[in-house]
């Protein structure tokens, strides 16, 4: 019996495009076993399912910021944005280059309540803020939306190991899916950030690469920009059409519901925000995320697609060129190129790495938040409010660890679903177009409108839920329009459907639209809330959350950060988390007794990996000097250090 | 070959693509500036901006900043680039 006999799953879908050298296979297999090890070494201190979900809410803006990079790009990105790219020149750049507008209520509205509230879990936010029931719903929403990511992220890796190896789209999803599993097990949120500062990197260099060598390639076909007409230099294609690119399309789907999706409702995100070590980093982050990283990103990813193009109208590629695979095309192209006139093998294994960085960097911390919600919105609340049992922490991170192999699993066996498209784009697209829209603005009236209540809350989850499997029911009207088709052209104004799928893009403002209308009539014919219960929960009360989490009155003021000597002491139970600082440290710092400080590192290169937040406690005797309790010294790692950097954060 | 791309090379992306001028990037800054707008309102009404404060304007300006510049970016991209 042979292993075709055995699984035929795994045999080979096709010749392979491109065998590599013995070197690429070697960098690949050493970028995944450094990698591991890498994430391994500062996933070994998670020791509570708060270091587990959320790295002790310890890290600087820069290494989180970097990290939500490298989530937010996933192997997906690189195929599903070259595509677009291909055929439709910068404009494929649209879709990263429009979250600034919701960036106001990100920033400075959802962030800071999630980050003071302390909610775990959107799903939690959703008990808190309207009910029980509408918790059970956000976790089914969001599951699903998380694992279809998973899957959806396997299934793309699996499509360009298929056109560079030949294997079957399958295959490199069991194989890369099951060393993230893995990797993810034994690490945490600490070595998801960590990992992800280098995933990042490789992945924006690997792109850059490309346009580079790319670039030159064609110096001598004219140049990429001769290459290069001008309808593919817009930064959008027209309003309402074409039908496969419309920018009003674009824009409800990318810039509004899938904002909304991936900044408000993605809980791994979210997560890597509330692991930032203050409000403060944590809004630094989304800056430096949006205004610097996006860009660099939307070139990182599209640009196989701006270069393939412009090689097919030099003629150093056929014009009947595939798409799906001008990602893996160029780069082949521009491997063999390199090779060529400089002898330099790997270039195809640095491109491998890369899409298996991004494809690491976002299922890892996909599958953490999936542990999260598994265990934050499932098993606990069972275990507590059902089986009344008072389990030890470290029963749950057990369970943790455990959901993060299963979560894999359940993302693989998605693969053949998404197998069955023939445009992944548009796939993606709906699925989130489909999903999204209800939570979505459930979350947005949830925390900028303080009447909009639970039933209203209640209504828009599922009749909004309802409205969105509606525009998937075709059944022909009498003209022979389908009703799906019908029901969307009733709010696309003007933006033309697909002939053969009916509408994709404005599926999204479809749904925006209903379910804010449920929205908006369901809270205008019921009663608010108490404000009690709102507190701390809504845009407009964040002070009351600050003030819940301080224990006291919250102060914003900046002051400076001071270099301080550690005297290590024994303090009563108790008093542990107080440190003693002299009054004029305390003055410089702008801190006062009560008010939470942060010490770390001095070396700012580990980004708050070892740090711990304490509070400032009776004023001290020494200058310089600051003391604190051993036992806060170790979880921080700050035990051997002699010198502390200090600063007030609230 | 003389590195250009063929007339009817750029005719046949012209008609697939079209060049669409202004209206795709009105249209977006129109809708999408109201929403911004109305975030930024909420922010200066619920002092999460505290325009009272120089941190405050300093990073209302910075919100304002990143709309334009994001503006000019994509305005130039699809009103100059395409004819460059």
């Amino acid at each position: 019996m042979n292993l075709a006999m055995i699984c035929p799953l795994l045999l080979q879908a096709q010749p392979p495009r491109h065998a590599g050298h013995w070197i690429d296979y070697v960098i690949i297999i050493s970028y995944i076993i450094g990698i591991t090890i890498f994430g391994l070494a500062f996933g070994s201190h998670a020791k509570t399912t708060g270091d587990f979900f959320f790295g002790g809410r310890r890290f600087a803006w820069w290494l989180i910021g970097m990290s939500c990079v490298a989530t937010t790009v996933g192997s997906y990105s690189f195929m599903k944005y070259s595509q677009q790219a291909y055929k439709h020149g910068f404009s494929s750049a649209q879709t990263y280059l429009n979250d600034w507008f919701l960036m106001p209520f990100f920033m400075f509205g959802w962030i800071p309540i999630i980050y003071f509230s302390r909610v775990t879990s959107v799903p939690e936010y959703f008990e808190r803020r309207f009910n029980a029931k509408c918790r059970i719903l956000a976790t089914i929403s969001i599951l699903l939306y998380m694992i279809g990511y998973v899957g959806y992220n396997l299934f793309t890796l699996g499509k360009a190991l298929e056109g560079m190896l030949g294997w079957r789209v399958m295959t490199g999803a069991i194989i890369v899916g099951c060393v993230c599993a893995i990797y993810v097990h034994f690490g945490g949120q600490t070595s998801v950030i960590m990992t992800d500062l280098v995933q990042g990197m490789i992945l924006l260099i690997a792109g850059f690469l490309i346009l580079v060598v790319g670039s030159i390639m064609l110096m001598d076909h004219g140049g990429f920009w001769a290459n290069f007409p001008g309808p593919f230099r817009s930064a959008f294609l027209g309003v309402r059409e074409p039908h496969s690119f419309p920018a009003a399309g674009v824009f409800w789907q990318d810039a509004m519901a899938n904002g909304v999706a991936a900044y408000f409702m993605n809980q791994g995100m979210l997560m890597r925000y509330m692991s930032a070590k203050s409000n403060r980093d944590a809004k630094k982050a989304v800056l430096f995320v949006v205004f610097m990283l996006m860009p660099l990103a939307a070139v990182a990813t599209s640009n196989a697609g701006w270069i393939g193009r412009a090689m097919v109208n030099a003629g150093m590629l056929s014009a009947d060129s595939s798409a799906e695979h001008i990602f893996v095309i160029v780069s082949d192209k521009v491997g063999a190129a390199i090779t060529a006139s400089s002898g330099i093998i790997g270039f195809f294994g640095l491109m491998m790495a890369a899409l298996i960085a991004a494809l690491m960097s976002t299922i890892d911390s996909l599958i953490n938040a999936v542990c999260a919600i598994s265990v934050n919105d499932i098993y606990r609340p069972i275990v507590e409010r059902r089986l009344h049992k008072d389990l030890p922490d470290r029963h749950y991170l057990a369970v943790a660890r455990w959901t993060a192999i299963g979560a894999t699993l359940v993302g693989i066996a998605l693969v053949p679903i998404f197998m069955s498209y023939d445009n992944m784009y548009v796939a993606h697209g709906n699925f989130i177009a489909t999903v999204t829209p209800p939570m979505a603005v459930c979350i947005m009236l949830g925390a900028f409108w303080r009447r909009f209540n639970a039933k209203a809350a209640l209504a828009t989850l599922v009749i909004g839920s309802a409205c969105m499997v509606l525009t998937y029911v075709k059944t022909p009207l009498s003209d022979g329009t389908p009703f799906n088709t019908w029901l969307i052209d009733l709010v696309s104004h003007g933006v033309i459907p697909d002939p053969k799928k009916g509408h994709t893009y404005m599926r999204a403002f479809f749904g925006l639209v209903a379910c804010g209308g449920i929205a908006f009539v369901v809270t205008m014919l019921t009663a608010p809330a108490p404000e009690e219960k709102t507190k701390g929960l809504v845009m407009g009360s964040i002070r009351d959350a600050m003030r819940k989490l301080k224990g006291g009155e919250p102060s914003e003021e900046i002051g400076e950060k001071l270099l301080l000597g550690v005297v290590a002491v024994d303090r009563p139970e108790g008093e542990k988390d107080l440190v003693k600082i002299h009054p004029d440290d305390l003055a410089k710092m702008k801190a006062r007794p009560g008010d939470i400080l942060y010490a770390a590192d001095r070396r700012w290169w580990f980004g708050g990996a070892r740090s711990a937040h304490l509070k400032a406690g009776e004023p001290g005797t020494c200058p310089g000097k600051v003391e604190i309790d051993r036992s806060y010294l170790q979880p921080g790692e700050l035990n051997k250090q002699t010198h502390i950097v200090v600063e007030k954060i609230m | 070959m003389s590195g250009f791309p063929s007339p009817a090379l750029i005719l046949a992306a012209s008609e697939a693509m079209q060049t669409a001028g202004w209206q795709p990037w009105a249209y977006q800054y129109i809708i999408g500036g109201t929403v911004f707008a109305i975030g930024m309102a909420l922010c200066v009404k619920t002092k999460q901006i505290d325009l009272a404060t120089s941190r405050g304007k300093k990073t209302f300006a910075l919100m304002l900043v990143g709309l334009v510049v994001y503006a000019l970016l994509q305005g130039f991209m699809q009103m100059v680039l395409p004819y460059i």
